[in-house]
């Protein structure tokens, strides 16, 4: 898997958000990488709004803007979060 | 020529391997001794390979490229590439394939009408790698991998899929080889992963799935539309490795071995056994 890159080609509506996270979960030290972020994001092309979802996790608005229901589980257990607490999770930030 | 010798299906959910503690014990149990139920059939058959079929979880395939079917073509496979990730309570290990096997389906579907995505090297993941941890631990049967896309609408249909694994049951039949050949399906029943339905199971879609499966009445199961499938959970749309097997045994009956709605495991844990 690539690096971070900022000249990604261009795609559907829904594709950079989806190969941010992808990218990000694939590499070795995407725990440390979420520590920050901004700084990891900051390498795609994304919407505000898109930005802005996925630095306050909001799960359902990161669902609604497309990304896939298995990486946006995969981003949620990325920071530590109990798997059982998924759907408390999805409905406070609804 | 090679002939079809069992067909199984089996939710593939990691929680029976990892987190087996939010599982309610009854029903867990059961779901380990359907495990069990379908490991002894396996073995009884001593297929000389199998297929196995499962979603692929936006592992090997994204969508800059998302096939709708594709398979395996080597003589090993690998997984779970999670366990490259963390600790996801089984081994990552190689597993036996069968690469002549794999071409053959290959070249006739090339020439038949299905057109795979063909993988010359696959980490699999939790869809195939948990059930052969239940079903072949130590790797005694040939496994030779399919995905279908349940992750990335739009998903192929029903119908397709149906299709399809009454193709690969043509294909098998025509396949000039002294062999014995299984299929296990693997995936579903009705669950969500990542949306705010997750947590929730059709127990009722569950029980209708099932009650067609066994009754051998696949038509009806590739009569179901996307729709329909999708208002059950997120990821349910597993349940087309089902209605392939199910079109490869077309008009067969199969045996429930155990249906569960696993709360805890927020999935409708299922298990089939077609002889």
């Amino acid at each position: 898997m690539s690096s971070p890159s900022p000249d990604l080609p261009p795609g559907s509506p829904r594709y950079a958000i989806n190969r941010a996270i992808i990218d990000l979960t694939r590499q070795p030290n995407a725990r440390q990488l979420i520590t920050n972020k901004a700084d990891f994001f900051a390498g795609y092309s994304l919407s505000a709004e898109e930005r802005q979802a996925l630095l306050d996790m909001d799960w359902k608005r990161l669902l609604d803007l497309g990304l896939l229901p298995n990486l946006v589980y995969r981003y949620y257990l990325l920071h530590g979060l109990a798997p059982e607490l998924f759907p408390t999770a999805i409905a406070a930030k609804g | 020529m090679a002939q079809l010798c069992l067909g199984l299906a089996t939710s593939h959910l990691s929680h029976i391997i990892n987190a087996r503690d939010l599982g309610d014990p009854k029903q867990v149990a059961a779901f380990d001794a359907g495990y069990r139920r379908l490991a002894g059939a396996l073995a009884d058959a001593a297929p000389d390979v199998s297929l196995i079929i499962s979603a692929d979880h936006v592992n090997k395939f994204f969508i800059d490229n998302m096939p709708a079917f594709g398979i395996g073509m080597f003589d090993a496979f690998s997984g779970p590439v999670e366990a490259r990730r963390r600790d996801v309570g089984i081994p990552y290990r190689q597993v036996p394939s069968h690469l002549g096997f794999a071409r053959y389906l290959v070249e006739c579907g090339l020439d038949q009408g299905v057109d795979w995505a063909v993988a010359e090297s696959w980490e699999v993941d939790h869809g195939f790698m948990v059930p052969l941890s239940k079903l072949d631990p130590d790797g005694h049967y040939p496994m030779v991998p399919i995905s279908i896309n349940c992750a990335s609408p739009p998903l192929p249909s029903p119908r397709r899929c149906y299709a399809v694994g009454r193709w690969l049951a043509d294909a098998i039949g025509r396949w000039d080889a002294d062999k014995r050949v299984a299929i296990i399906a693997t995936g579903g029943l009705s669950h969500s992963v990542g949306t705010t339905q997750q947590g929730w199971i059709d127990v009722d879609f569950d029980h209708r799935f099932l009650d067609d499966f066994c009754a051998g009445r696949g038509e009806a199961l590739a009569a179901l539309s996307d729709v329909e499938i999708r208002a059950t959970g997120s990821a349910s749309g597993e349940v087309r490795s089902w209605i392939m097997l199910a079109g490869a045994f077309t008009g067969r009956k199969a045996e429930r071995v155990m249906y569960e709605p696993i709360r805890g495991f927020h999935t409708g844990c299922g298990q089939c056994l077609i002889q």
